[in-house]
């Protein structure tokens, strides 16, 4: 297995994990919120989820500081540029900073789990958007982002309150 | 570029995205309401360790390669600002980096007591812990700017 291939295997895992667990996070919080308490076992089952995606994170970190250098070694610096590199670097840098708000306590779940939700979404695809030479400005990226976690911020919560209704 | 160069530099980035991961790490486990000190002294004295040998490894290249082959390219091409903007504020800041990370270390491994007994000191401490982990994170940043500017 050459290094390119090794690199984009590790990103793949470190993304589906973390696509993955910020999902059935949402979905471990609508059980768990529905009939208004967290018992021991979902709590167990929340920070393990919390652990697959710091897993997700660190192996997406680590791969995508790969390519930055095989970018170099290879004379592709001019990649390093590229606004849906930035747009990526910059929703990480968004994520790893709501996972810290959150344990400070210092966002609210509306907030917290609407960024951390659509930022593993829009990573996931800014990465298929990289890969398949779709070019946008950083500006138009990051506004769509904004907007998205504004949007399923609204929605994560009408269905939190469907959950304790039907519950 | 020759092999050793390669590898000081792949050193230097590597090494620096660790501390910069280990000095997450530390703000992370610090706001926990319920302090676990190895894991804290783990992830301090790594992010120290981190930063130190990023520190060489970056300071062998600079010298004996940065200057001489790659500076001169990115002054004459089309982002001078990579060097002479960038450059000079992450090779001051990075000056700082190890020691501040030293100072968050040593107040764990010495204060351990004091930082789940006293608020004032652990809010002094986290506030210390979360400078170090931001001016981490805009030197990785400084650094990919800079690369992409040599061109």
């Amino acid at each position: 297995m050459d290094i390119y291939t090794f690199l984009i295997l590790t990103h793949l895992i470190g993304t589906i994990l973390g696509v993955g667990g910020a999902t059935m996070i949402e979905v471990h919080i609508n059980k768990a919120l529905s009939d208004g308490q967290m018992s021991p076992d979902e709590k167990y089952m929340m920070a393990s989820t919390y652990g697959v995606v710091r897993v997700g994170l660190i192996l997406a970190i680590l791969s995508g500081f790969g390519f930055l250098i095989l970018y170099k070694m290879t004379g592709q610096t001019f990649r390093l540029y590229d606004p849906i590199l930035w747009a990526k670097m910059t929703i990480v840098m968004a994520i790893a900073g709501n996972a810290l708000l959150l344990q400070s306590k210092k966002i609210s779940l509306y907030w917290g789990s609407a960024l951390s939700f659509v930022s593993w979404w829009v990573a996931a695809i800014l990465g298929i958007f990289s890969s398949n030479g779709i070019h946008y400005s950083f500006l138009s990226i990051m506004s769509v982002y904004v907007l998205s976690v504004v949007c399923i911020a609204v929605v994560l919560h009408w269905f939190r309150k469907l959950a304790t209704k039907t519950s | 570029m020759s092999l050793i160069y390669a590898i000081t530099l792949i050193a230097h980035i590597v090494l620096g995205i660790i501390g910069a991961i280990a000095s997450y790490a530390v703000v992370l486990f610090i706001l926990k309401k319920e302090l676990n000190i190895s894991k804290l002294k783990c992830a301090s004295s790594t992010a120290f360790l981190g930063y130190v040998l990023s520190w060489f490894a970056g300071g062998y290249y600079y010298v004996q390669y940065y200057g001489d082959n790659v500076k001169p390219g990115i002054k004459e091409g089309a982002y001078p600002w990579a060097h002479l903007v960038v450059m000079e504020a992450k090779e001051h800041v990075f000056l700082i980096l190890p020691f501040a990370t030293l100072a968050v270390a040593i107040a764990i491994f010495a204060g351990s007591q004091r930082l789940q007994e006293d608020r004032s000191y652990r809010s002094a401490v986290t506030a210390l812990a979360v400078t170090v982990m931001v001016l981490a994170v805009l030197i990785t940043l400084s650094g990919i700017l800079i690369t992409g500017g040599a061109r």
